[in-house]
Formats: C-alpha cells, sequence, structure tokens
C-alpha cells in the first residue's frame, strides 16, 4: 500500500481484512503498540470528486466519534493517528473476534445485551452510530468494542434512535435469524437497563413506526 | 408443462408462455403509457382490460398452442398498485376456472430473479433489482429471498422518472436522463443517503430538481443524478456481497438498462471475484415470461393457489414468500 503521506509507511503492514469498504492493516509495531490501519479504498466505480467527498468524510467522522464516545463509556479502539489525506485511521489493535462471528458459534445473549447498553449510552449522549451490526463491534475478552463509525452522527430526535435500532433488529434478522427473538431481547434488556423503562419503549414503538411506514408492509402490520 | 404467465402489477399487461424446459415460447406485452404525468392505477387497471383479450390470444398465436395444451395459470399476485393486479388475477382466475386449470399466484420480484437466474444461467446470485416500482439488493438463503438492502423512501426508477417528467423530458424518464448525462463530466455533490444498507432518494430528487431550477444546465444535473444515485446501489451491492460472500452478482428491472449502472456494477463485481450478469431488456422489464416461468416452479414443487386465496396482495414483500423450489443456499 503506497501512502503519499511521509510520516508513516504500510508497506511492511501485513492486510488482515478487506471489508467493502475499506482494507485493514495490522502493524505489529506503532511506536510500540501493535496498531491496525483501516484504509478507506478508492472506489475505481464511482465518480472522483464523490469518491473524495465520501472518503474523507467518513474517515473525520469516525475519528471524531471513536474518540469521542469513549468519555461516556463506550468501549472502541483508541485512535492513534489520522491521515484524511489517504482516508486512514491508525488505531489500537483490539484483540477478539467479530461479533458477528462469536454469535455465530454460541448465541451469547450477554454479549449482545452488552451491545443495546452501548448503543443506549450513545443514544442518551445524542450520538447515533449509524450502522449498528454485529459486524462492526469485537467481541474481546467477553467485553464488546465499537467501531466502524463512519457513518454516526449527532443526533436528537426519537426517529434517529429508533432507525439506529431497526438497523440492528435487521441485521440480526438477516444473519443470526435462528436466534432472533432470544438476541433481539437481550439486545433490548441492554438497551433499557441504560435508557430506563419509559425512553426505551419511546424508541421501540417508533421502531414499529418506521416499520409499518416501510415498503409493502401487510396491512395488518399498519 | 406448459405455464401461462399474466403480469399486471404496474403499466404493463403482459403475457408469457414458457415450458419446463425454460425455453419462452412467447412474449407479448402491451404497455400503457400515460398521455401525461405519472401512471394512474385506475388508468392502467382500465388499459389491462382492455388489452387483454389480444395480448392473450396473441400469445396462445404466437407460441403456436390452444389454451387446453396450458397446464398452469399463474398470475401476478404482488406486491403492485391494487387495481392493475386485480385486472390481471381476474383474467388469471377466470381462464383458471373455466379451462379447469390450476392456478399459481407469484410475488412479482421472485419472478424478477427467477427469470434472471435461468437466462444467465445463474444458481443464486445477490440480485439488484431497480425499477420504477422497486429497489432492493436481495439473495436467498435458508428457505427466504433476504433483503440486503431496499429504498426506505422512492425507487431508483421512480427517481429518475419523476425527475425527468418535472424536467419536461418524455416518459420514461431513464433514459432521457441517461442520455443527456452522457454529455457531462461535471458533478456536482448531491444529498448521498445511505442509512445502514438501506438507500433514500427522495431528498436526491428534491435537490436535483432545486439545482435546475437556480438555473445548472440540465445535463450537469443529470450527470450528478445518475452518479449519486447509482454509487448509492453500488456501494450497498457492494457491501451486500462481502456480507454474503456471494460469487454472482445479477442486475435487472427497468432501470438495469443504464450503461452506466451496469458498467459501475461490472466493477463491484469483479473487485469481489463475482460474476457480473445483465438480465436483457426484454425480461428485466415487466414480463409475462418471467411470471409463467416462476410459477411452474412453484407449481412443480407442490404449490398451488386455490380461487378463495387468490386475492391480490400490493404489499407482498419478497421476504415474506416460502419459495419450496429453492433447497440451499
Amino acid at each position: 500500500m503506497a501512502h503519499r503521506s511521509s510520516t508513516y509507511t504500510l508497506e511492511k503492514a501485513r492486510l488482515i481484512a478487506r471489508g467493502a469498504e475499506a482494507h485493514i492493516y495490522l502493524i505489529e509495531d506503532w511506536h510500540g503498540f501493535r496498531a491496525v490501519a483501516k484504509v478507506r479504498v478508492s472506489k475505481p466505480y464511482r465518480v472522483r470528486e464523490l469518491d473524495t467527498i465520501i472518503r474523507a468524510r467518513r474517515t473525520k467522522l469516525e475519528a471524531y466519534f471513536l474518540y469521542k464516545v469513549k468519555r461516556y463509556g463506550v468501549p472502541t479502539p483508541t485512535v492513534l493517528h489520522v491521515d484524511l489525506h489517504n482516508a486512514t485511521i491508525i488505531m489500537e489493535y483490539v484483540e477478539g473476534i467479530l461479533l458477528r462471528e462469536h454469535l455465530l458459534r454460541t448465541p451469547d445473549e450477554d454479549a449482545v445485551e452488552q451491545l443495546g447498553s452501548l448503543a443506549a449510552l450513545l443514544h442518551t449522549h445524542s450520538i447515533v452510530h449509524g450502522d449498528l451490526t454485529t459486524s462492526n463491534a469485537i467481541f474481546s475478552d467477553e467485553q464488546v468494542v465499537l467501531f466502524d463509525f463512519g457513518l454516526a452522527k449527532s443526533a436528537v430526535t426519537v426517529e434517529d434512535f429508533g432507525v439506529d435500532v431497526l438497523l440492528f433488529k435487521r441485521s440480526l434478522l438477516s444473519v443470526h435469524f435462528k436466534y432472533f427473538n432470544e438476541l433481539f431481547e437481550a439486545f433490548i434488556r441492554g438497551y433499557q437497563r441504560v435508557a430506563g423503562k419509559n425512553r426505551t419503549n419511546t424508541v421501540l414503538k417508533k421502531v414499529s413506526e418506521i416499520e409499518r411506514r416501510g415498503r409493502y408492509v401487510s396491512r395488518e402490520l399498519r | 408443462m406448459i405455464c401461462l404467465g399474466i403480469e399486471s402489477s404496474a403499466n404493463d399487461f403482459s403475457v408469457g408462455i414458457v415450458d419446463s424446459n425454460g425455453h419462452v415460447l412467447s412474449l407479448v406485452t402491451s404497455s400503457y403509457i400515460p398521455p401525461k404525468g405519472g401512471i394512474h392505477p385506475r388508468e392502467a387497471a382500465r388499459h389491462h382490460a382492455q388489452s387483454a383479450p389480444t395480448i392473450l390470444r396473441r400469445a396462445l398465436e404466437e407460441a403456436s398452442i390452444s389454451i387446453k395444451e396450458v397446464d398452469v395459470i399463474a398470475f401476478t399476485q404482488g406486491p403492485g398498485l391494487g387495481p392493475a393486479l386485480r385486472t390481471g388475477a381476474t383474467v388469471a382466475r377466470t381462464l383458471a376456472a373455466y379451462f379447469n386449470k390450476p392456478l399459481v399466484g407469484v410475488n412479482h420480484c421472485v419472478a424478477h430473479v427467477e427469470i434472471g437466474c435461468l437466462l444467465l444461467n445463474m444458481k443464486n446470485p445477490l440480485t439488484v433489482y431497480v425499477s420504477g416500482g422497486n429497489s432492493l439488493i436481495t439473495r436467498f438463503e435458508e428457505g427466504f429471498f433476504r433483503v440486503y438492502g431496499e429504498t426506505l423512501d422512492i425507487a431508483l426508477g421512480n427517481l429518475l422518472d419523476s425527475f425527468a417528467q418535472r424536467a419536461g423530458l418524455p416518459f420514461p424518464g431513464g433514459p432521457a436522463v441517461e442520455r443527456l448525462a452522457k454529455r457531462s463530466q461535471r458533478y456536482i455533490e448531491l444529498p448521498y443517503t445511505v442509512k445502514g444498507m438501506d438507500l433514500s432518494f427522495s431528498g436526491l430528487l428534491t435537490h436535483a430538481l432545486r439545482l435546475l431550477k437556480q438555473g445548472v444546465p440540465i445535463e450537469d444535473v443529470c450527470y450528478s443524478l445518475q452518479e449519486t444515485a447509482f454509487a448509492m446501489v453500488c456501494e450497498v451491492a457492494e457491501r451486500a456481497l462481502a456480507h454474503t460472500r456471494s460469487d454472482e452478482l445479477m442486475l435487472t428491472g427497468g432501470v438495469a438498462a443504464n450503461q452506466r449502472l451496469q458498467e459501475m456494477l461490472a466493477a463491484v463485481a469483479k473487485e469481489h471475484g463475482a460474476r457480473f450478469g445483465v438480465v436483457d431488456r426484454r425480461f428485466a422489464v415487466d414480463n409475462g415470461a418471467m411470471i409463467a416461468w416462476t410459477g411452474l416452479l412453484a407449481y412443480q414443487s407442490g404449490a398451488v393457489t386455490p380461487i378463495r386465496d387468490s386475492l391480490v396482495k400490493p404489499r407482498w414483500r419478497i421476504d415474506q414468500v416460502p419459495i419450496p423450489w429453492r433447497k440451499h443456499a
């Protein structure tokens, strides 16, 4: 990976994951830390201007929120370096496995409950994650660490919180459909522990409202 | 075995006849083109009722068979415009009852995928289905088609048509927008709205129309509109591709004819080592052959729709349809 920035190089770094949006490189020694570089790669299919806008914007947002949410008690990888020009964030390497893989092995309700609490923590501090799925969390030493804040934003409306929860619900339905009921209930339990009963009910009501608004929802559900 | 399929979910009334070898014996369509504005469901239904006898007769003639040789009658049960669907369903019920043939109600979106698989020789692709009424990214997994992403408001084709209509371009708007877009390379930033895996096009429409009002050349607006909307579709398709690890990517629906969209999705597929296929225009738009083929698959796996259960379902989601003919992913 050739980066134009002169402050560091990814030449010796090993590509450890290729997501749809970014490549993840492992850097064994980043000033004494084991680190990963998340590089938002340029997409040949989109027009260059748009490509640049999207990559820079998301890199910036992600770095900002990774840092910001820590103070609310949401575990995230520590940001070590941001290179907007190359749409790259260098952050702490977190030992563990993707929550998605963990849940496919065991439908661990505790882990999902933790994730529910983290979502509620974000929401009570007026932040939505924007892409809450089990692929965007690491299960590390019995603890859930949240990452991928590229679609995060400040939010104050119940609508935004509802969309966040709905996205998570849908991701459970598409990947963990066998244990959907148990896992979604666990999520709500965790959410409620932080946000309280009233708040949780308000958000859940909004979730069903958004679902009913959705396309081709049967009349019985409307 | 021969199946006759009737499609009438939107502005087309179409009859296709297909045999169990997957040969399309005939496909005849009559399109309702609104004199101005969008499709009025009542007017579309009126058109369908008027064209039904002719289209049916022509489809049988072209296939060189009589209705007696047809084994199964299939029809689009949903989703779509209620009045338009009801007209097709009435024709199908009448044929089934009068000639004593089994009736099969077919989901329109499932049919788009199945005919694509037949024609492109694909087993279980990730499908990008973009038309005037639908925009969704789907793949079969464990008994059902799962929706990996879809529009939260208007469909991609609807975005292009609505823009074109208000910009004074002819119906359908997609080809007109594509022609104009080819003349520009000046990108103007427009709202890019991806929520998780879902898309929203309505803000894009409003903003593009505003630019036009402000005097921005229509070529530049068309270009920017296409680039933004298609990039959104590609992003979600790419994430779904990475997520499902599918080795096939299929593009279908009316907007599939757009060359720029084809080119972009081909690049997505290439990057993920997936085989890319675009469904031939005749079978990518709404057509009776896809209904006939899917009806045949359903019938052969034991599905029939008794007349009392044949009410149309205008809001029938693709992920609610049992797919007994597909065993495993």
